[in-house]
């Protein structure tokens, strides 16, 4: 068959690269709404999560939650996994989600001969250290008294419940009634499940570089993701500071590089300037990073070493820059002058 | 250069093998395209059911009215919010079946807080009786086991004493609900059972703080009437709470702040997560009562992004002074 062949115009050319684009933006929207995917518009098939709802054995989960002597156990021991996590807390779930959770496991004792009083015992597996203070710091009850465990560095008790950081475990002990003995059986239930813990806190060993002055007692928290609204910034350890009357939040985060440390200090400028943020005039210990105002506050933030670090929602400017000023001193003596 | 390039002139034969081909493609995208598409929330349904709206409670030949009472004890400063809103006779009326969404999402006790607290129901239960309801109905979907539920907060056994029914759910009660023009509930399914056949519909939830959301009040309350895998919705919680307020038109709801739950809500666990704030609030208009309940928690209405939501698709005003509240 003979076959023909004609000259392809400019024009033609013209229209065929403009379909090319086109079909390439609407590729790159599809890929951009895939990404930000709300869940509660487009569902996963229930199917893939009922298998979560198949509890582990309950002799594992018996022998994690023991019960003490003159207790008996009362109702179901439950498990939850990341997929069910809700079912037990609802909209607390995120808190832990977003900090590591593996695993929940919650069981009911009652003392023996008393019907009207329980116990709950929730046994949050966080898979890290690290993760457990993460969520035992962030939810700490102002005014609670420290709890003298053995063995155990990180707990709290308040008038009808324990806390507590144990290994890669945060533990809530919460009573039904409060009357005097709660406290003796609060104890008691806690004593039974500690020695069964590795109690180590690997891992937040820099909230120690907070300077000790100012610094309000059991303030210093460590968040996990989405700091201050900004989604690049997670893993920050935060600290309250009072000075006189003006209270401000101080904020450090260990980076994996000086050069990671700057970019993010950058890149969280510009998430300041894109809400609105003002660099104002630089002060005199921090002449390269300008304190920006943003609603009325201000941040003052800077990188040192592999540290992003700074003072958030200030309110006043001389206590923002003594806040940051000390905690960058501590920071240098901290890391060996790291620069 | 361009201009020189050269293609090729297909035959007449060539060219309608060609497009038959590309028809059949293009055919073929279509139907899987078809076959794929749904406009429904629930894409993996198995069986096709009627999507209904769920009835309008609201007492619509008054004003929305707003009452708020001070003190310690539920059933008094009940008692006192409602009189102070010309009793409960001018919700209720003789032979009306009235229903009570509680919040029991928790198998908690009520030292917590962090359920309906059984004080108040009873308070509630018997007000509803006096004003002549034929009967009143308990119901909630928690979160936890529902018999668990009912049974530790303490409601079970009070609605029964008070004289109530409780309807804890089944999975067959559940029918598919859409919102109109709603974007998140479109044929998902709801507790449906319990608001058939009943006249007035009352909301009890307590104020109290919220991961999620920021708060948990009374337009919160109506997602223990989801059933499906509803904790999708926590991705898009203030969206989800507006549009259970509309979806959700009830006859009256109670606020109660007789203590606030600050922070580490919703579940808590600790008494110092609370703050005796002794105040409870009557209102035919949720988002009102929403609005104030912030008040207690020390928030905004702005901080609260659900409240002008719920304002803005028409649920309610936020400007709950309009009501011309009493205060007693």
């Amino acid at each position: 068959m003979k076959r023909q062949r004609v000259s392809i115009g400019r024009a033609e050319k013209t229209i065929g690269w403009v379909i090319l684009t086109l079909l390439l933006a609407i590729t790159i929207v599809f890929l951009h709404i895939q990404r930000r995917m709300n869940p509660a518009i487009y569902p996963v098939s229930p199917g893939l999560f009922d298998a979560t709802d198949v509890k582990p054995g309950a002799a594992s989960a018996a022998s994690a939650i023991p019960v003490p002597e003159g207790m008996t156990p009362f109702g179901e021991i439950e498990s939850f996994t990341p997929d069910t996590l809700s079912n037990k807390i609802n909209g607390k779930a995120e808190l832990y989600l977003s900090s590591g959770f593996v695993q929940l496991t919650s069981r009911r004792l009652r003392p023996k001969g008393d019907a009207d009083t329980w116990t709950e015992i929730y046994l949050y597996d966080m898979g890290t250290p690290r993760n457990a203070w993460s969520v035992f710091s962030t939810q700490r009850r102002e005014g609670a008294e420290p709890v003298s465990l053995k063995g155990v560095t990180e707990a709290y008790g308040t008038e009808n419940a324990l806390f507590m950081a144990v290994g890669k475990h945060y533990l809530e002990i919460v009573a039904s009634r409060v009357s005097e003995n709660t406290r003796p059986i609060l104890s008691k239930i806690a004593k039974a499940l500690i020695p069964q813990k590795v109690n180590t806190l690997a891992g937040v060993s820099d909230r120690a570089l907070f300077p000790g002055t100012g610094l309000v007692p059991d303030s210093i928290e460590l968040v996990s993701r989405n700091v201050f609204g900004f989604d690049r910034l997670d893993n920050v350890f935060i600290a309250r500071y009072r000075f006189g009357n003006e209270e401000v939040t101080a904020f450090l985060s260990r980076r994996k590089s000086p050069e990671a440390a700057h970019l993010l200090a950058k890149a969280y400028r510009e998430f300041l300037h894109d809400f609105g943020g003002k660099a104002i005039s630089s002060t005199k210990r921090f002449p390269d990073d300008p304190p920006v105002e943003i609603m009325g506050t201000l941040e003052l933030f800077f990188a040192h070493g592999p540290f992003f670090a700074g003072v958030h929602e200030a309110e006043n400017l001389d206590v923002a820059e003594k806040a940051a000023a000390s905690l960058k001193a501590q920071l240098e003596k901290g890391t060996d002058g790291f620069q | 250069m361009a201009s020189n390039e050269k293609i090729e002139i297909l035959s007449r034969r060539r060219f309608l093998v060609r497009s038959a081909k590309a028809g059949v493609c293009a055919g073929f995208t279509c139907a899987a395209g078809l076959f794929f598409h749904t406009d429904t929330a629930t894409p993996f349904r198995s069986t096709p059911q009627k999507v209904r709206l769920l009835p309008d409670f609201s007492l619509t030949e008054r004003s929305p009215r707003m009452a708020v009472a001070r003190g310690p004890n539920r059933g008094r400063t009940f008692r006192k919010a409602i009189g102070a809103m010309g009793g409960m006779s001018t919700i209720i009326e003789k032979g009306d079946r009235v229903l009570l969404k509680v919040n029991a999402a928790f198998a908690s006790p009520p030292l917590l807080s962090a359920t309906t607290h059984p004080d108040l129901l009873e308070s509630v239960i018997h007000l509803c009786l006096e004003a002549g309801a034929s009967s009143v109905t308990i119901t909630d979907n928690p979160i936890n086991d529902p018999a668990a539920c009912f049974a530790l907060t303490g409601i079970g056994k009070i609605a029964r004493q008070a004289g109530a029914r409780v309807m804890a759910p089944r999975e067959h009660w559940f029918k598919k609900v859409s919102v109109k023009d709603g974007r998140l509930i479109r044929a998902w399914p709801v507790l449906y059972e319990p608001l058939r056949d009943i006249d007035k519909l009352i909301g009890i939830a307590p104020v109290k703080d919220h991961h999620r959301s920021g708060a948990s009040m009374t337009m919160k309350n109506w997602y223990g009437l989801l059933g499906g895998r509803r904790n999708v919705f926590h991705q898009d919680i203030h969206n989800i709470i507006k549009e259970l307020a509309v979806m959700v038109r009830p006859s009256l709801v109670i606020l109660d702040g007789t203590v606030t739950m600050m922070r580490n809500g919703p579940t808590g666990g600790s008494l110092s997560d609370l703050r005796q704030t002794d105040t409870l609030i009557v209102s035919t208009d949720q988002v009102a009562a929403d609005a104030f309940g912030a008040t207690l928690l020390e928030k905004s209405v702005d901080s609260l992004a659900f409240i002008k939501k719920a304002e803005r698709a028409g649920a309610g005003t936020a400007a709950w002074r309009s009501l011309n509240p009493v205060f007693v």
